[in-house]
């Protein structure tokens, strides 16, 4: 129905917005900093939010998608775990939304929501297998197989960040070690960035992000150093795709992707960074599987969450009304 | 209980008695070997005091694993019995060697060299003997030195020290020996390990002269003697003594400990000048083989070491590394002698002119080459610079440190140097087939010796600075890790289109018989040539490599007094007591790099001396310092600094909150955990958050 809107919700850190027609276009999104102060005020707060970008729609609204960062028992359509909220799972979010607004609610995670976003709009339309990775404060994916996004048993499919890359055994937040998460998400970046420049007397002297770290550094900060040629910020990330390529290497050679979408603040340092994950994908692959698959970056952008929850969102209460 | 068997041993004969038991010379019927017993007391034995005193005595010694300190097999109790099991020394005393008469200087080199690394093995793990005397360590026929007795050790670094308390509790009855005890003990002060360098200073002097430095009718007078009087020189006692042995014994027995060496390592330097005079592997007058060879190179003279090049054989001025460096010879030893000779030969010759002709490369110039045949190596030749009658080489394929030649032009070089080189008679270099592997790799010299089975290693780097190309030389010994030669040979090449490998072959080979230090390369004004120095003598076994990184600390490139401190690192805590006051000298001072390249290097070093000044560099405002120190901090693992430690997690400095989070993970103290805690939900930079996880965890871990 083109006359129907869907809300797509991406709840991160800050929490984003959108109101997306069925095309996968935004009309109007907004983005508000997330309460992260208990289950409840996040709940609350969400609702209200809901309801005044729901009354802001230029036509009605016919179902709302959520994407959190966190675990999501897709089947049961329960939130499970919320990094630094753990009383969230006490609290049935997707029954208490649909109650307050009456309105068809679909939660997911948010790595999905990006691939579903990405498969159903941007770089991956129109194919069958597909991985899209999001590199950020955490590394998560999802998975398009036969063309249906998988969720597993109950929902917790697509941890590509808690894959073991064996190399350094560092403690992960998941309560494991030797994640690629450890060494390739955003905060382990911009640690061992810090790090570097204990370990390299001319960093201090010679690299652009020096004068900058006695203040806040981000993951950002480095991406733009390193597109700017920054020899010390590109090794870091460099040393990064490597991890990454491996990891990839190894999802390509056991499922013979089409494509492989990359996503998230990380992949902002342009082609050198991309480039150096094919070429350690390449080493790692298997030749004949890695020649049917593209590696690149995503088309949507930081908008691909809200659009693929906004589309997860459709293509549920389409399914519904027939 | 001679005949008597306690547990394997059968006692055979008794050695002697002490306060706290007997001491028996045993047979272990199981190894069939023979052994010492040392047997608690029956009335101690339900003494717990006295039973930790003995089992600590066992515990202190048996973590020194050294060939010259005597070696602890085991501690049992069994048949009603409680004992030290030990290496039996066959021999005699120390005391017994002397037998009131003067060793000779080689014997006195090899026995002091010897006991001064077994004191600096002890040193390094934080135990002081407090009781060294003649009759405390053993010789063996062989020569070799063994010590005896860490009863009355002491770990400097044990909190509520037992040591202490049974001290006070009046268990040791006479901590030490009042002729050779420090002033400082002898009054019951706090003492550290510059205690046991009076000690054996003491020991030497008697070694020296066959008599005691400090006597007297009874100990109250003999402590008076120790305080407060100066013993004749042993100049005047013993007119064979090597030169410099005074001033060495001077500095060793002076009063006040903070005017004696700091550290063992500093004078087991000086010892091994002096010892050069000696003649290295020939039994000496008394019967004693030396096991321990006191230099790298014998053949120069203990007064030539000392001084300039200019003023030894030859008439080319550079100057001696100890000339230029400052090396941690007696100050007035290299102040008198060197002035004097220079005095005699060449009153215009100041030390600045000295310097800058050290760092002075050769220039290849015909007119040198042909001046200088008559000094040539040929291939009748022995090459001059390893010992032995056959030797095997490998010359490492050069490495570029910057400029237009490549790896090519390299690597033609190398096949010019093995070609030369393989002309020495008695010299046999590994063809560039087998060599060729090592191009652009960090060369370690004892790993790639052992790799390739041979004796030395050569080492090349280049560089071309416009119409210059300067070749780097270094030769390694495998066998000690020690820079045996190094040489910086300049060639012009402004009126040749290509340069010559063979003209700068000859040039190295010319070089080849007039040694000169790496250390020299330190000074050079090229940084890269400095850095490249600096990459070398981080492999070198030499202790005045340690001495001169750390000087290098100085260096006015903060990428040469990075790699310096980083270079240092590889020493470990062996060369902490060596460069403790060069790196507090460093850390004093107002270049901030310097200061934070000495901190990170104490950090290394796991200089725990220098806790109090990193402490006070974390207050600093200078960002990488107070950062540097906060590591240096956490690699010491110093519970002392968590307070200052957990206020900098808050410090407005990322860097600092960084570093302060590495810290206090590897300090691992469980109050810690609230602060980091806080770290790692609200601080605003991601990278302290994942540093404040890593803590927590580290901790968490440590603790459970």
């Amino acid at each position: 129905m083109d006359n129907t809107l869907y809300l797509g919700v991406d709840l991160g850190r800050s929490t984003r917005i959108a109101i997306v027609d069925t095309a996968g276009k935004i009309i109007k999104q907004d983005r508000v900093p997330t309460e992260l102060v208990s289950g409840r005020t996040l709940v609350d707060g969400l609702i209200d939010l809901i309801k005044k970008t729901r009354t802001d729609a230029p036509l009605p609204i016919a179902a709302v998608g959520l994407a959190v960062s966190g675990l999501v028992d897709y089947q049961a359509q329960q939130v499970k775990v919320l990094p630094n909220l753990p009383d969230v799972s006490n609290i049935n979010v997707h029954h208490e939304i649909v109650q307050a607004i009456g309105l068809p609610v679909i939660i997911d995670n948010d790595a999905n929501a990006a691939t579903y976003g990405e498969w159903r709009c941007g770089a991956a339309l129109n194919m069958n297998d597909v991985i899209y990775i999001y590199l950020g404060t955490g590394i998560g994916s999802g998975l398009v197989l036969n063309g249906q996004l998988q969720h597993g048993v109950r929902g917790y499919a697509g941890e590509f960040g808690h894959m073991k890359i064996g190399s350094q055994d560092l403690d992960c937040s998941c309560g494991s070690q030797g994640c690629l998460e450890t060494i390739a998400s955003g905060p382990n970046i911009v640690r061992r960035t810090r790090e570097q420049l204990f370990v390299d007397p001319c960093f201090a002297t010679e690299s652009l992000l020096a004068g900058q770290m006695k203040n806040k550094l981000t993951c950002e900060d480095i991406v733009e150093a390193a597109s700017k040629g920054d020899k010390f910020a590109r090794a870091i990330l460099l040393e990064t795709a490597n991890y990454l390529g491996l990891t990839i290497a190894n999802v390509i050679n056991l499922l013979n992707l089409e494509i492989v979408v990359l996503g998230g603040p990380v992949m902002g340092a342009g082609e050198f960074l991309i480039t150096a994950i094919e070429q350690a994908a390449n080493k790692y692959s298997f030749a004949h599987l890695l020649a049917d698959c593209k590696i690149t970056n995503g088309g949507l952008g930081n908008d691909a969450g809200v659009i693929g929850a906004a589309m997860m969102a459709y293509d549920v209460e389409t399914a519904m009304r027939q | 209980m001679i005949g008597k068997t306690v547990a394997q041993y059968k006692i055979l004969e008794i050695l002697g008695k002490g306060g706290m038991g007997q001491v028996y010379k045993a047979h272990d019927t199981q190894l069939d070997r023979t052994v010492v017993l040392k047997l608690l007391s029956s009335e101690l034995l339900t003494n717990d005091t006295a039973r930790k005193r003995f089992a600590r005595e066992a515990r202190l010694a048996s973590v020194l694993d050294h060939p010259n300190i005597c070696m602890i097999y085991e501690i049992q109790e069994k048949d009603n019995q409680f004992f030290i099991v030990m290496q039996y020394v066959e021999g005699q005393t120390l005391k017994q060697t002397i037998n009131n008469q003067p060793l000779a200087n080689n014997t006195l080199i090899s026995i002091a060299l010897q006991v001064a690394d077994a004191l600096s093995s002890a040193h390094d793990v934080g135990i002081v003997h407090r009781d060294i005397k003649p009759q405390n360590i053993m010789i063996t026929p062989r020569g070799q030195a063994k010590v005896l007795d860490f009863g009355l050790a002491k770990n400097i670094y044990e909190k509520n020290s037992l040591t202490r308390q049974l001290d006070m509790m009046g268990i040791i009855e006479t901590p030490g020996t009042p002729a050779y005890m420090s002033p400082e003990q002898s009054r019951r002060e706090r003492i550290d390990r510059r205690s046991d360098i009076f000690s054996f200073g003491t020991v030497l002097y008697e070694m020296a002269t066959g008599i005691k430095p400090f006597t007297g009718k009874d100990p109250r007078e003999i402590i008076k003697s120790v305080c407060e009087q100066t013993p004749r020189a042993v100049t005047e006692l013993n007119s064979n003594i090597a030169p410099g042995f005074q001033e060495l014994l001077e500095r060793s027995m002076a009063k006040d400990p903070d005017k004696r060496y700091q550290s063992m390592p500093e004078m087991i330097a000086d010892l091994k000048f002096i010892g050069s005079e000696a003649s290295a592997n020939k039994a000496v007058p008394d019967g004693i083989i030396k096991p321990f060879a006191p230099v790298e190179n014998a053949k120069i003279s203990w007064l030539d070491r000392l001084l300039p090049k200019s003023l030894r054989r030859t008439s080319k001025p550079a100057a001696s590394p100890v000339a230029t460096l400052g090396l941690s010879l007696p100050s007035n030893i290299r102040e008198t002698t060197v002035n004097k000779e220079v005095n005699k030969q060449d009153a215009s010759s100041g030390s600045n002119k000295e310097a800058n002709a050290a760092t002075a490369p050769t220039k290849i110039a015909v007119s040198d080459l042909a001046n200088e045949n008559q000094n040539s190596l040929t291939a009748d030749d022995d090459f001059p610079l390893i010992a032995g009658q056959h030797k095997t080489l490998a010359i490492m394929p050069p490495k570029k440190l910057g400029g237009l030649y490549d790896e090519i032009w390299g690597m033609a070089l190398l096949e010019t140097l093995i070609t030369e080189f393989s002309k020495f008679k008695s010299l046999s270099v590994r063809p560039a087939s087998q060599v060729a592997k090592y191009i652009n790799l960090e060369i370690n010299p004892s790993e790639i010796g052992q790799e390739l089975g041979v004796d030395a290693i050569l080492t090349t780097s280049f560089i071309s600075v416009e119409d210059k190309v300067y070749v780097i030389a270094q030769l390694f010994d495998t066998h000690t890790g020690a820079i045996v030669w190094s040489k910086k040979v300049e060639a012009d090449v402004s009126s040749e289109s290509s340069i010559s490998q063979d003209g700068i072959c000859q040039t190295l080979l010319l070089q080849i018989k007039q040694k000169s230090s790496p250390f020299e390369l330190l000074q050079d004004k090229n940084e890269e040539i400095r850095l490249d120095a600096i990459s070398k003598l981080k492999y070198s076994a030499d202790l005045l490599a340690i001495d001169a990184l750390a000087a290098a600390l100085k260096d006015k490139s903060p990428k040469v007094k990075g790699a310096a401190s980083l270079a240092l690192a590889r020493f470990g805590r062996a060369a902490s007591p060596a460069v403790q006051m060069q790196l507090e000298s460093a850390m004093r001072s107002y270049d901030f790099d310097t200061a934070r390249f000495a901190a990170a290097a104490a950090g290394r070093l796991t200089s725990v001396e220098l806790v109090p000044l990193l402490i006070d560099a974390l207050a600093s405002e200078a960002s990488l310092l107070a950062s540097e120190a906060a590591l240096a901090l956490g690699h010491l693992k110093d519970a002392r600094a968590c307070p200052e430690l957990t206020e900098a997690l808050l410090r407005s400095d990322a860097n600092v909150r960084f570093a302060s989070a590495q810290a206090l993970g590897e300090i691992a103290q469980m109050q810690v955990l609230p602060a980091l805690e806080d770290r790692l939900r609200k601080d605003e930079d991601e990278g302290v958050r994942a540093k404040a996880f890593w803590a927590i965890k580290h901790i968490q871990k440590v603790n459970y």
